[in-house]
Order: C-alpha cells, then structure tokens, then sequence
C-alpha cells in the first residue's frame, strides 16, 4: 500500500496555491484519490469506475446530486481519464520545482524553469497554463500567462516526438497497488517495495502523519528513475493513447447482474467456473466474489482506456477477497514484516542446509529457527499417542531436541 | 481491511491535520487501527455548551465511505438529538437506505462525499439548534421544550463536571 498519500493541500504552500483547485477537481469524490478510470454520469458528475459501480450496487443514486442513477448509464471519459494520467505522472515533479521555487524565489523562476528543462519537464507546463488561464480570470498571476500558449504547443509537439513505440503491459503491484510494467515489477519494483516498506514499517506511520509530504519531497533524485511508476509512464504519450482510443480490440460484452436467489450451488459454480473464477467458500461468499468480478470486468473492458487482461483482473479479484475478509484483518505492514522475516528466514535456513553435512552444522541455530515447528509436531505426535503412563511422555521430553533434528 | 477506506481515512486525517476548522480535533486513537477515532468538539458559543470541549469516538465501518461511521459522545452529554449511551442522532450519520425517523431529507443524509470534517460540523450545529422532532433522547427534549433555564442549567452544570470543577 502506497502511504505517502497525497491532497489537494500539497499545493497550498507553493508558488501556485491556486493548483489545489485543479487538483481537487481531478479527484474523486468517493475516494478522494486522482480518478482511476473516470466514469460521467447522466448529471454530469465524475467518479472512478470502480467507485461509482461499487457504490450503486448500495443505493442507486448519484452521490453528488441524490439524482436517479443505474450503472448502465455511466459513460467513460476518455479524455478526462488522460489529462488525469498525464497530471499524475508530473503531479509529483511539478509539485518539487514548486516548492523548490518557492525557497529561491516566488513567481518568476517558473518561467526560467519551463526554458530550462525543455525535455523533461515539458508536461508540467502543459499543466501549467491549463491553471495559468484560471489564473487570468482571479487576475493574480499575470507574468506567467505569455510562455503558456507556445509551450503547451510545444509540450505537445515534444510529447509526440518523445513517444515509445513499446507499449507495455501494466500490472499492480501487490503492495503498494501501483501499475509498473510487468518486467519492471518482477526485475526491480517488487524488491524495492518490500524493503522500503520493512524499513519504513515502524516509523511508517508517525512519519506520514505530522509531515505528510515529506516522503514526496525528501527524493529529488529518485523522481526520475522508475520508482514511483511516475517515471516508467512518462515513456507512454497520453496523448497516442487518448486518439488511438477508438482501437476497440480489447473491448469484451459487459458482465450482466445475475439474480441468484434462484438459482442452486451447482448453477452458481458453473457460473463461476465460465469465467475461470475459483469455487470455494460458502454460497454467500460465492455470490460476492461474482459481484465484485462483474465490477471490476466491467469497469475494465467497458470503461478503461486500455483494459488489462483477465488473469489481472482475477488477481485484483482475490486481493480483494483477502482484504475483505474479516479473519484477515492483520495489519497489512505486519504481513509484510511477516513475508520479509519468512524471506530473511529463508536466507539462513539455505545457509545452514548447506552445512548440514558438514561439522560446521549450526545445530542450535537450527533447533531455535525450528522450534515452534517442533513444538507443533510434538503436540501432534502426543496426541496421536493413546494414553500411556506419565514416563514414556518424560522420556520423550528429554529426547525431544536431539531426536528432532535428526528428523528435520 | 479495505484498502479504499485506508486510502481515504489517511486522505482525511491529512486534510484535517493541514487545515481543519476551529473548533474540532479529529485523528486515529491508535497508529495500528485506522478505523476508531477521537475526536474532540468544542461547544458552540452562544448556546448552553459554551465553553466545553466534548470527547467523542468515531466508528468507521470497513466498507467506508459507503457507510457512514458512528459517532458517540463519551461521556454522553444531554441533548435532544443524543441517546444516553452517548450515541448521536443526525441524519447526517444514516446512510440513505434506513430512515428510521421517516421525515429525514434525502440531501440531509450520509453519501460518500460527506467527510469526517462535515460530520463534526454538522453535529456542532446540532448542539447549537437541536432537533427536537426527532429526538433521541425524549427527556431532554421535554425539558429543552418546556423548560429551557433549567436545561441550560443542567448542562451548564455537566460541563462545569466534566472540566474538574
């Protein structure tokens, strides 16, 4: 889970205030996030797909406006959902050289700073004078209107030049629940994640509380290498994918409301197996698990500029199905912690294997690495064992360490 | 655990923390559990909850914000519009499929646009104008319609309790 979270309050304290507007306007109002996969309304409202669907299978109205609302009137946006992506993958860039400007000095050097990193920065600005032309209208910021027009031409200019042919599978990370390319996920991305979040899992939180955007700003460096996802997306052109959007090949029929009060366990299967989906739990369960399928299915191939492929929708599927879960309300860095000691575990349980024949065999170490396991095997043994004198279990107990392992 | 509601509690501690309006406090009673919060609210000036600073807890459902959490005062406090466990009575609070009341408006009531900082508004503003139509707690409706000094009293004399004096 990514906890570095962002609000529109990041920008009250740079050069721009008035950019928290815009920022707020991308968001959605369901989960305060940048919208993912905007949807429109028949009101004229926007949320994100997932959002909006989930919540009309609740109460079948707009949450803005309380009007009349069925999830088959929803309309995608596509140019919403790319003047969005092309926000977030400058939002924290833009939101560096602001602050940055803003301790050298104000208003001006935004000027100087467009000129100076014309190829990286090219969308900021394109950014800019969408918020430079507000500006006009609260007459406040007059010197920066002039450089708008030709360089928002220009960033578009530049962003065709800039595009990459390569046009990369997303896939979510599990822990954080950002989209890498798949290469870069399992290569580097996974690792990273893993040891960012052990490392921060303690101070973690009283870190993002008093200053939240301190982790955003504190890696001036890092926002250019593919850490954030920001980076690896720049390589897309959001405005290649917005015209090429029309390219319906990955489009599937929408996933309909099943009523399945009247159908039986074998029906609701059958349904479930039709599309690959696993079979277990309680009816109950079942039935969830294919609501929540039909959500993100249709959320995906009827609303998403580019939907990913099945076998990513059934792992966003079961990640929610485990977070959904009341018996797994484990805090989430604790499994995390809990996957790293396992790994860490790993690391030294090969270790020791490979002494194992000789004499340099850490039998402690090995004993201690093992004991709950051990404890558990015995627990199991002594059960099994139908009621016998007190000796015999004595004797074990003495036996227990040495003779396990040999076992193991 | 869901991650949205996570996502969207921290967005709104974040949010509170930077700016919040006068008169409230708001944030996780612990850093492992993000779903119960404390809150403190001051009472309204100009009304009988002058100058008290009112403890409450904020309950968040996993689905959140499609539910709406529960608030409860505690110690409970006497208002119209409040139970006596403390639990507070605003159509704010109640999603909009339950109306248990049946006269409360449609607009009036819990969407996921609502937030934690409208609802500790909406219930300073309760405490400033009870709704004694559809009360909680009938006794101190009574005595807040028939009555008023000696309600004024009685809660002057709670809140006097409530800061050591």
């Amino acid at each position: 889970m990514d906890y570095s979270v962002s609000d529109p309050t990041d920008f009250s304290h740079t050069s721009i205030p008035q950019l928290s507007q815009l920022d707020t306007l991308v968001r959605c109002h369901i989960c305060k996030d940048l919208l993912k996969i905007p949807v429109l309304t028949p009101c004229s409202h926007t949320f994100c797909s997932l959002c909006i669907r989930e919540y009309l299978t609740r109460e079948p109205k707009c949450p803005l406006c309380l009007n009349e609302l069925r999830e088959s009137s929803l309309r995608s946006e596509f140019l919403v959902s790319e003047i969005i992506e092309s926000y977030r993958s400058v939002r924290d860039a833009l939101l560096e050289s602001l602050m940055k400007n803003q301790h050298n000095d104000n208003g001006e050097s935004l000027i100087e700073l467009t000129d100076d990193d014309n190829d990286d920065d090219l969308e900021i600005v394109g950014t800019n004078s969408r918020e430079v032309n507000k500006d006009k209208n609260e007459n406040s910021v007059g010197k920066i209107t002039k450089p708008s027009t030709s360089s928002g031409v220009n960033s578009l200019l530049s962003s065709q030049r800039n595009k990459s042919n390569t046009k990369e599978q997303l896939a979510q990370c599990p822990i954080c629940s950002g989209f890498y390319p798949i290469q870069a996920l399992e290569r580097t991305h996974l690792d990273e994640c893993l040891t960012m979040q052990t490392l921060d899992a303690n101070d973690n939180i009283k870190k993002r509380r008093p200053t939240p955007p301190i982790p955003q700003i504190k890696s001036p460096k890092s926002s250019s290498k593919p850490k954030r996802g920001a980076g690896t997306k720049d390589d897309v052109s959001h405005v290649d994918k917005y015209l090429s959007s029309f390219n319906t090949d990955q489009r599937r029929e929408r996933l309909p409301k099943i009523n399945f009060a009247s159908m039986n366990l074998s029906q609701i299967k059958q349904k479930l197996m039709s599309l690959n989906l696993p079979t277990y739990g309680s009816r109950q369960n079942m039935i969830t698990r294919y609501n929540h399928y039909e959500i993100l299915w249709n959320s995906n191939f009827c609303d998403a500029i580019e939907p990913v492929d099945e076998s990513e929708l059934r792992r966003q599927l079961t990640s929610w199905e485990a977070s959904h879960n009341p018996s797994n309300s484990n805090n989430s860095t604790n499994i995390i912690s809990k996957m790293m000691r396992r790994a860490n575990q790993g690391n030294s349980y090969q270790k020791l294997l490979a002494d194992f024949k000789n004499d340099n065999f850490q039998r402690k170490s090995w004993i201690h690495m093992f004991r709950k396991d051990f404890k558990n095997l015995l627990k199991e043994a002594k059960r099994s064992i139908p009621r016998s004198p007190k000796t015999i279990d004595n004797v074990e107990n003495q036996i227990t360490a040495p003779e396990n392992t040999e076992k193991a | 655990m869901s991650k949205t509601a996570q996502k969207r509690l921290l967005k709104e501690l974040q949010q509170l923390m930077k700016d919040s309006s006068t008169g409230i406090v708001a944030g996780p009673r612990s850093e492992n559990d993000l779903f119960v919060w404390d809150c403190l609210i001051q009472g309204p000036p100009d009304t009988p909850y002058e100058g008290g600073i009112f403890n409450a807890i904020l309950e968040f459902p996993k689905d959140y914000p499609l539910s709406p959490p529960k608030l409860t005062f505690t110690p409970s406090i006497l208002h119209p519009n409040i139970y006596h466990n403390g639990e507070v009575c605003i159509s704010i609070l109640h999603s909009p499929g339950d109306d248990p009341n049946m006269y409360e408006l449609a607009e009036e009531r819990w969407s996921p646009v609502q937030s934690v900082e409208k609802i500790l508004l909406s219930v300073m503003s309760m405490l400033s104008e009870p709704n004694v139509e559809s009360g909680a707690n009938v006794d101190a409706c009574i005595l807040w319609r028939d009555n008023r000094p000696e309600f004024e009293l009685q809660v002057k004399r709670s809140i006097l309790h409530s800061l050591g004096f």
